[in-house]
Formats: structure tokens, sequence, C-alpha cells
């Protein structure tokens, strides 16, 4: 038996379920209505909801702060990855258009967005256990709370990306150049998406370090340099 | 060993046990519990069919619910006894409940990621069901817990045996929503077993966040933030004595 939830939830549910047939017809223009807009507003819906979570247990401003980050960093993963996402999308025999890939790629956010979202709930009852920065557990509290957060957005990309594998199948009509297509947009997002994120820092929030929206030295260094300086100073 | 019947058809009970089919007669507040457990199938169905009825089955999966979770915080309050005796009930079923609303979004959006075509209400009666149905189990279970809440001194071995309890319900809760998921024709269930360790993850915090429930105390809830794993090491180093004393005004 089908569903018969209408509006918005019936497009959340295409969208999550990746029905190929229904999407595909929206990339093609077939459909009554562009969704395009309802991408779009549940990027910011539930990523902003999501990055809030994440910026809470630092108060309510980080966790405006980080809920208005958190959506700018997935726009401007979509913006600067738009070209060489086009690019791939044909070069790997994808058979989709550059606006074609940009609205695939804004989907896939939007059920990042969607799986986040519902997490939500979950992530502040986690930061409602947890001891507040200024007690003596905050740094064993600050890498639980980002390993926890890794792993959620990690999985949620992955899933999200992987999603769009009916879609890329019907138009190219090859699996293995849908995979190819999958794996260069997921490897291209992840690689410009962390660099983005770290220009946007403060996300999780040192603890002893002042609430901000932006660091001073947000374009000192780079994702990996610091990953490298961590890993050598283990 | 009986190969020829081992591999012919099923037995009887399996037949009548998988059936996704409307349920029989009215939804009496017995007659949901009872073919909750005998036939699940069927009160799967009703709540995703929105048959006639399914209203007033959802109203005595939740009176159930609620119901049987008493009586286990109950069992649990005679542990410690006096203010326990109230406030543990209340402190499992607002845990219990608490679990599940919490973590229904992301059961329909992960039921969506496995393929589902299913409403956001079946989603919400689908899970009153599987906590209606570990509520029942922990039912039956009370009566033993009851006799080591009589016998037992050590805090860690009582809150131990509470956990294999929860254990032994959310494994048959959640295999009801592996199930509804089975007769709604999903064959992969990857996204909806990761949304079932975190269902686990979080009835496991949320035991620690309402402490105490099973040791004694002078007040509600302790004002100390703590993730369960770390409270629960605690106890096992012995230096879970304070928490019997609850709150430091």
């Amino acid at each position: 038996m089908k569903a018969t939830e209408t509006g918005f939830l019936t497009d959340w549910g295409t969208l999550t379920r990746g029905e190929s047939g229904r999407l595909s017809a929206w990339l093609e223009g077939r459909a009554e209505q562009s969704r395009r807009w309802l991408c779009l507003v549940t990027i910011l819906g539930g990523v902003g909801l999501y990055g809030a979570t994440i910026g809470l247990w630092h108060g309510p401003l980080m966790a405006l702060y980080v809920g208005v980050k958190l959506p700018l960093i997935i726009f401007a993963t979509l913006l600067v990855n738009a070209m060489i996402n086009g690019l791939l999308a044909q070069l790997l025999g994808s058979r989709l258009s550059f606006w074609q890939t940009t609205e695939s790629l804004l989907m896939a956010f939007a059920v990042f967005a969607l799986i986040v979202g519902s997490l939500s709930p979950i992530t502040v009852f986690l930061v409602w256990n947890a001891p507040p920065p200024a007690s003596a557990e905050a740094g064993a509290v600050h890498r639980q709370l980002l390993v926890t957060h890794t792993f959620l957005i990690a999985f949620a990309g992955i899933v999200s990306v992987k999603q769009l594998h009916g879609i890329l199948r019907h138009f190219s009509g090859s699996r293995s150049a849908a995979w190819r297509t999958l794996l260069a947009w997921l490897a291209g997002n992840l690689f410009a998406g962390a660099q983005i994120g770290f220009l946007f820092r403060p996300i999780f929030g040192t603890p002893g370090l002042e609430v901000a929206f932006l660091r001073p030295d947000a374009f000192d260094g780079n994702f990996y340099e610091s990953v490298w300086w961590a890993l050598t100073h283990l | 060993m009986n190969t020829a019947s081992a591999n012919s058809e099923p037995e009887p009970a399996d037949l009548t046990r998988d059936l996704f089919e409307p349920m029989e007669g009215e939804p009496t507040l017995s007659h949901t519990f009872d073919t909750l457990l005998k036939k699940p199938g069927s009160v799967l169905y009703s709540l995703h069919h929105r048959e006639t009825g399914s209203a007033r089955l959802l109203r005595n999966l939740a009176l159930t619910t609620i119901g049987c979770l008493a009586v286990f915080g109950l069992v649990l309050g005679f542990y410690s006894g006096g203010h326990q005796l109230w406030a543990a009930p209340l402190k499992v079923v607002i845990g219990v409940l608490g679990s599940a609303l919490i973590t229904l979004p992301s059961l329909y959006i992960f039921s969506c990621l496995n393929g589902l075509d299913i409403t956001a209400r079946s989603v919400a009666g689908v899970m009153a069901a599987a906590v209606c149905l570990l509520s029942l189990l922990l039912l039956g279970l009370a009566p033993v817990a009851w006799i080591f809440a009589q016998s037992t001194e050590q805090i860690a071995f009582f809150g131990f045996l509470v956990l294999v309890f929860w254990i032994v319900g959310l494994w048959f809760g959640l295999g009801l929503i592996f199930r509804a998921a089975g007769f709604l024709g999903v064959k992969r269930r990857f996204h909806l077993a990761i949304w079932a360790a975190i269902f686990t993850l979080v009835t496991l915090q949320m035991s620690t966040t309402l402490r105490p429930i099973i040791g004694e105390s002078d007040h509600f809830l302790t004002g100390e933030k703590r993730f369960f794993l770390a409270h629960w090491l605690d106890h096992l180093d012995g230096d879970g004595a304070v928490e019997n004393n609850g709150w430091k005004p």
C-alpha cells in the first residue's frame, strides 16, 4: 500500500527513499513544479537545527552561530564544488548537465538535512546530559561530542549521497558510471567541505576559548595541516 | 532429526504469527495485548492501514504501555522503598516514553531511507506497538525482578539484572519494528539497524539522566550530568555510594 501523505511530507519521503523515477522527473523538468525551493528550505531548517544542537553545549549564542554557519558551509561547499562536480559528472559518463548535477547534489544535501534534523532531538538530549564546558571533564566531553557529531555527519553525508545512485543509473544507464560519479562527488565534497568547515570554525568550540562567530585567524592554516599537526603531537 | 519436516512446511504457529492481515474482533484492551503477543502482524496491519478502531487500538497500546511500565517501575522501587515507590514508576514511564518521543523523527526518516513507503502516523503506530510489546515483556519479568529486589543488597548486581531484562524487552520490541519493515517489503534493513542502536543508547542514557531509579534518594533527580558509561564504571569501581544519596542541595 502507498503512503497517503501530501505536500512536503510526500516530497521528503521521495527524497529519503531515493525514488529514482520521481527524482529524475524533477531533474528533467517533467514535474509539475521545481523542488529547488523545498530542498533549500529543508537544508536551512534541518542543518540549521542540527547546527544549533552542536553549539548548544556552549550556550544559546553559540547555538545561534552554529545554526547559521552549518547551512552556510553546505551552500559554500555546493558552490565551490559546482564546477568540478559538473565536469566529473560528464567525464565519468553520468550524462547529467551542470545544472542537473547541482540540483542532484542539492537533493542529496536535503536528504542530509532530513537525517541530521531528525537526529536533533537526540543530540539535544546528548548535550543536556553533558557536563558543562566550565567543568573539570570539559576536555573529555568535548572530544566525545566531537567524535559523536563527526560520526553522525559522516554517516548522514555518505547515506545522502548514496541515495543519488538511482538517479545516476537512470541517466547514465550504467551501474559502474553511476558508482564512479558518486564516489567522485563524495570525495570532492568531503575534501572541500572539511576545509570550508575549518574556515567557519568554531563549530564544536574548544572549552576555554571565547564564543565567536568566526576565529580572528580563520584563514591561517587549513584542515589537513591541523590533522597532520594533531597526528604528530598525539 | 526429521529433516523432511524441518525443510518442508512451516509449523502452524509460525503461519498464524507472521500474517500481515486485519485484526479479528473488537480492539478491546485485553484483545489488543493478546493480539500483540500472538499475531503482532494484525496489530501492525490495523495501524498501517488505519482500519476502523485504529485510534482505539493506539489508545489501548498507550494505556497498556503506561500500566506495564508503572508496575515494572514499582518493582524497581521496592529495591529501595520510601519515595522510590512512587518516583521509580514515574521515572520508568517518563524515561521510556521520552526516549520513544525523541527518537520518533529519526525512525520516520530512517524508515524512508530503507525504502519504506510509510506515513508519519504509521511510524508512530509501529513505535507504539513496539514500546507496548517491550513493556509487556518487562511486566512479565517483574515478578522475577521483585524476588531479586527483596533479596539483593548489591546495587551493581541488581542494576545489571535490570539491564539484562531491559535488553530482553528491547530485543522483542525492536524486533517488531524490523518485522513491520519486513511486512512492508523491505529486505535490507541497514538504516533501521543503525536507528535501533541509537534508540538503545538513548534509553540507556535516559536511565542515567533520571537516576537514581533503583538507589535510595532524598530527591527526585540528581543535578550531576554524566554519560551512562562513566556512571556505570563508577558503580563497578565501588564509587557509586554517593549516587544512592541522590542530589545534594
